[in-house]
């Protein structure tokens, strides 16, 4: 059953961790939760010899906690200045208007 | 699919009121918002989502310039990049399109479309061409009221819903993809919301049904526009099989 638990732990905890190195934002959170939840389970109320490997879950979960929010409340959300698209949207307008002056 | 979804649904919420236009749409409006999508209370935001209007003058005519512009921001460039871009040119009164154009590029993937309204008011030539594909030239016929989707979100703003009841049902017909899609649009009242530089505002909340694939039987999309006389839109919320999407207001000029 502990087995179990932090198998599952371990595999909430690699999917947060990839949600954490994509930009998911806060999403990250719902499997690195569910990895704690996992870990805690198993370390304080599953009453057999206490592992390290919980430990080791429960530490990376908090890091990755700390992680997420720093992204999610000090990196701002910008838009690339994009040329070559800046430039074809140039062209498109004035397309645009020799398409409008076809209309008349 | 469920870009699309968003697109459409955010265009389709056009009532058919019969009252003469209270408020007009002026160029040189710059909207801005942040496009989010929700799942349990936890969110991402994906990309930026701009609503511009400009004065665009031809040798005969001046047109309004209705411009949609949704892309990623740069920390999902990397993933799945979208530059996308809607935009109509109308008649400035009574906001009638005479051409539409859309630019998709989405994760690679390419789609440009192009529609010149005759001026019968029922019949469109359209060109569009996908990724590689030879390009489509052809007419369709649509209905008189029939209009783009870019026309169709900008054209919600101007009518009257202070006289009109919640509840009420209003068809309305949107062209897209080279076809006529009808839907309907229901009021739903007044409410106040946080609508981001407005602050709390009273707002109009109107909901969308649409026999469009996407959204065909799919309810929980919504959109608020503020009761005043700018009617902004000024939150969205649409229906996705697996949380929602939502479009905030974080700029305006």
């Amino acid at each position: 059953m502990k087995i179990v638990i932090n198998v599952l732990a371990s595999i909430f905890l690699i999917l947060g961790l990839a949600f954490t190195i994509l930009p998911m934002d806060t999403l990250a959170l719902l499997p690195i939760g569910v990895a704690i939840a996992l870990a805690a389970i198993s370390y304080f109320l599953i009453n057999k010899k206490k592992l390290k490997w919980e430990k080791y879950l429960l530490i990376v979960s908090g890091i990755l906690v700390g992680v997420v929010l720093f992204k999610f409340y000090f990196i701002k959300n910008e838009v690339a200045v994009d040329k070559k698209f800046k430039e074809k949207r140039i062209e498109v307008q004035k397309q645009n208007i020799k398409d409008l002056e076809g209309l008349e | 699919m469920a870009k699309h979804k968003i697109f459409l649904f955010v265009t389709f919420c056009l009532t058919t009121f019969l009252l003469p236009a209270q408020v007009k749409i002026k160029p040189g409006e710059h909207l801005v918002y942040t496009a989010s999508y929700y799942m349990s209370g936890m969110q991402t935001d994906f990309a930026q989502i701009t609503l511009k209007t400009n004065n665009v003058n031809t040798s005969d005519k001046t047109y309004l310039n209705l411009f949609l512009q949704a892309v990623t921001y740069s920390k999902w460039d990397s993933y799945f990049k979208i530059r996308d871009i809607y935009e109509s040119y109308v008649d400035p009164n009574s906001l009638r399109p005479s051409l539409y154009k859309r630019s998709v590029f989405e994760g690679g993937y390419t789609k440009t479309e192009k529609y010149m309204f005759n001026k019968d008011g029922k019949t469109v030539h359209a060109y569009s061409k996908r990724k590689s594909d030879p390009e489509k030239n052809q007419y369709f016929h649509k209905g008189w009221n029939s209009t783009d989707i870019v026309s169709a979100l900008y054209k919600l703003r101007t009518l009257d819903y202070q006289n009109k009841e919640s509840g009420a049902l209003y068809p309305i017909s949107i062209v897209f993809d080279e076809k006529e899609i009808n839907s309907t649009v229901k009021y739903l009242g007044k409410e106040k919301i946080h609508a981001g530089p407005l602050g709390y505002v009273d707002c109009y909340k109107i909901t969308l049904y649409s026999q469009a694939k996407a959204m065909k039987g799919k309810a929980g999309n919504y959109i608020w526009i503020t009761a005043d006389s700018r009617r902004i839109p000024a939150y969205f919320k649409f229906h996705i099989p697996v949380g929602t999407g939502q479009l905030k207001l974080t700029s305006i000029k």
